[in-house]
């Protein structure tokens, strides 16, 4: 190879004309389909009911929010539901700034420590308070979930409302 | 107090870092940087008989599994075959295996390569979010800015700083790129400059941000007995993939307090013989792909004597010319090829044990240095001691 005696040279090691390659567009289509966790149709069927379930692990005795049928850190199974929350603390947060063509107002994004649970879990926090200027000023400060009136079994049936007079 | 050699770097090489280096396929990369590395260490390719790879993702590149396609006739490669899938740790991982295979007399030579071509894919992001848990993550914003703002909030909030006094750390690594010929990002920027710049995911802002970097690397490594700079220690530590349930206090907290790092950097000091990082370490090359993450490095290394590393900073420490520089190269701030990042720290490190890192040489003769590097969401954690 020509460039090697330059050796610790910032020079490129070959010199070529900006379209020496032509670029072919290409995408990955894959069709997949995962494993669900056991405990998920139960998770979704608890929310569902307005309830949050945690899973409690055998060996160690902590909750984990949202469950999982399998506790890496103890190599135990699990399978005990539990109720968490509906109140919490946020841990962390940060402020997202939604992209696209269609302008949309920031939100935050919270972690929180339900009731009960031994692990954090994000979502949105709505409501009065959760467009303080100072948004650091939110860590640390009780939350509750609350849900939709007509759950779906999903996700996005619940979010986060400070309590009230956390948002002092 | 010296630590016992483990191997020896026989050879280094990278290209400078660019958004697009145009003149190269994937395959191009790794033997220009290949050669360039047996040429530093004036090796034949013959004589070296293991090949390690790092790449990571692989869904960013246009062609998938590139040890299949892009290492044929490299040097090693009809010896053994590696490859290491670890993120922005790969570098560091391949590097530590290829010391591994050495001292265990698996091999006497074995090259470490790596590259990253940023132009074959925008969709960076997606691609990450294609590591979350669909079940149990994917129902958030999903990105290396949302990731390390839940890490930033949290650091500001506990130690009470400003997003200007966080903006320090990244006005020293863009400092210190300008005199690395290698770096991508070669100006200067102010505290209002990184404060005022575009929101990606608050408080991460553009600046406090990476760019996306095409790049490549490479390291020789060979016997420990053999003249050149030495690899002392190693220690790694991998936690939960679950980043909740690694921010609860009075049980885990190390996505907030870089608990993790310490753990690894301890197992690595006790290989190396070091008792007081923050008198016995001479700089620090620590990947950190967000100006947080190097914070948190700083102190999770125990680089701070207790002190709070932005604070640190802000006054001064750290910096190229001060006792203990972090990143003098600029990090990867300036310029961060994920794949290769991690072998860039060590690459930096060595030219700095040698005295031959030119224009961002540090002038105290430094002769111990410590390497980090973080695969995924915090949660694999790297720590490398590399000794003149």
């Amino acid at each position: 190879m020509s460039d090697v005696q330059e050796r610790g040279a910032a020079k490129p090691a070959r010199s070529a004309p900006e379209d020496e390659f032509v670029f072919v567009d290409a995408a990955w289509s894959l069709k997949q389909s995962f494993r669900r966790d056991p405990l998920q149709a139960s998770f979704l069927a608890g929310l569902k009911a307005k309830r949050l379930l945690g899973v409690r692990d055998p060996v160690r005795g902590l909750v984990m929010f949202p469950p999982r049928s399998f506790a890496e850190e103890s190599y135990s199974d699990m399978s005990d539901l539990v109720p968490v929350g509906p109140g919490g603390v946020i841990r962390t947060l940060t402020k997202v700034i939604p992209g696209g063509k269609e302008p949309r107002p920031p939100f935050l994004v919270v972690f929180v420590q339900l009731d009960g649970a031994d692990s954090a879990a994000a979502g949105a926090l709505r409501g009065p308070g959760s467009d303080v200027s100072d948004p650091l000023s939110l860590i640390g400060k009780r939350c509750r979930a609350v849900f939709k009136p007509e759950p779906d079994g999903a996700w996005t049936d619940f979010w986060y409302q400070l309590e009230e007079g956390a948002a002092a | 107090m010296s630590g016992r050699r483990i191997a020896t770097v026989l050879g280094v090489a990278q290209v400078p870092m660019r958004t697009r280096l145009s003149q190269y396929t994937y395959a191009d990369l790794l033997g220009v940087v290949a050669a360039r590395a047996l040429e530093d260490a004036k090796v034949d390719a013959a004589d070296v008989d293991g090949l390690i790879l790092a790449m990571a993702p692989t869904t960013t590149l246009g062609i998938d599994e590139p040890h299949f396609w892009a290492t044929a006739d490299l040097p090693g490669m009809k010896g053994f075959l590696g490859r290491v899938h670890t993120l922005a740790s790969s570098g560091l991982v391949a590097f530590r295996l290829a010391c591994a295979h050495v001292a265990a007399k698996r091999a006497k030579r074995v090259l470490v390569v790596a590259a990253d071509l940023a132009d074959e894919s925008p969709d960076l992001i997606a691609a990450i979010g294609m590591f979350a848990n669909p079940f149990a993550e994917r129902h958030y914003p999903q990105s290396a800015a949302a990731a390390h703002a839940f890490e930033m909030t949290a650091y500001m909030a506990r130690n009470a700083l400003t997003e200007r006094d966080m903006a320090h750390v990244i006005v020293k690594n863009r400092a210190n790129g300008i005199a690395n010929e290698y770096a991508q990002l070669r100006a200067p920027v102010t505290v209002d400059e990184v404060v005022d710049s575009p929101v990606l995911s608050w408080p991460i802002k553009r600046a406090d941000a990476s760019p996306r970097t095409s790049g490549a690397a490479a390291v020789l490594v060979g016997p420990a007995d053999e003249k050149g700079v030495a690899a002392t220690g190693f220690g790694n530590y991998a936690n939960h993939p679950v980043s909740g349930a690694r921010m609860v206090p009075g049980l885990d907290e190390s996505y907030f307090d870089a608990s993790d790092l310490r753990q690894a950097a301890a197992r690595a000091y006790a290989m190396a013989g070091i008792e007081r990082p923050h008198d016995e370490i001479d700089l620090a090359e620590v990947y950190a792909s967000f100006g947080i993450i190097e914070l948190l490095s700083i102190e999770g290394l125990g680089l701070t004597n207790g002190g709070v590393a932005a604070r640190m900073i802000r006054d001064g420490e750290f910096h190229r010319d001060a006792r203990l520089p972090v990143n003098a190269s600029g990090g990867a701030t300036c310029g961060t090829p994920i794949s290769a990042t991690g072998l860039i720290r060590v690459i930096e490190a060595t030219l700095q044990l040698r005295g031959t890192a030119g224009a961002r040489q540090i002038k105290h003769e430094p002769r111990r240095a410590a390497v980090s590097a973080i695969g995924g969401l915090f949660q694999l954690q790297e720590v490398g001691v590399l000794e003149a």
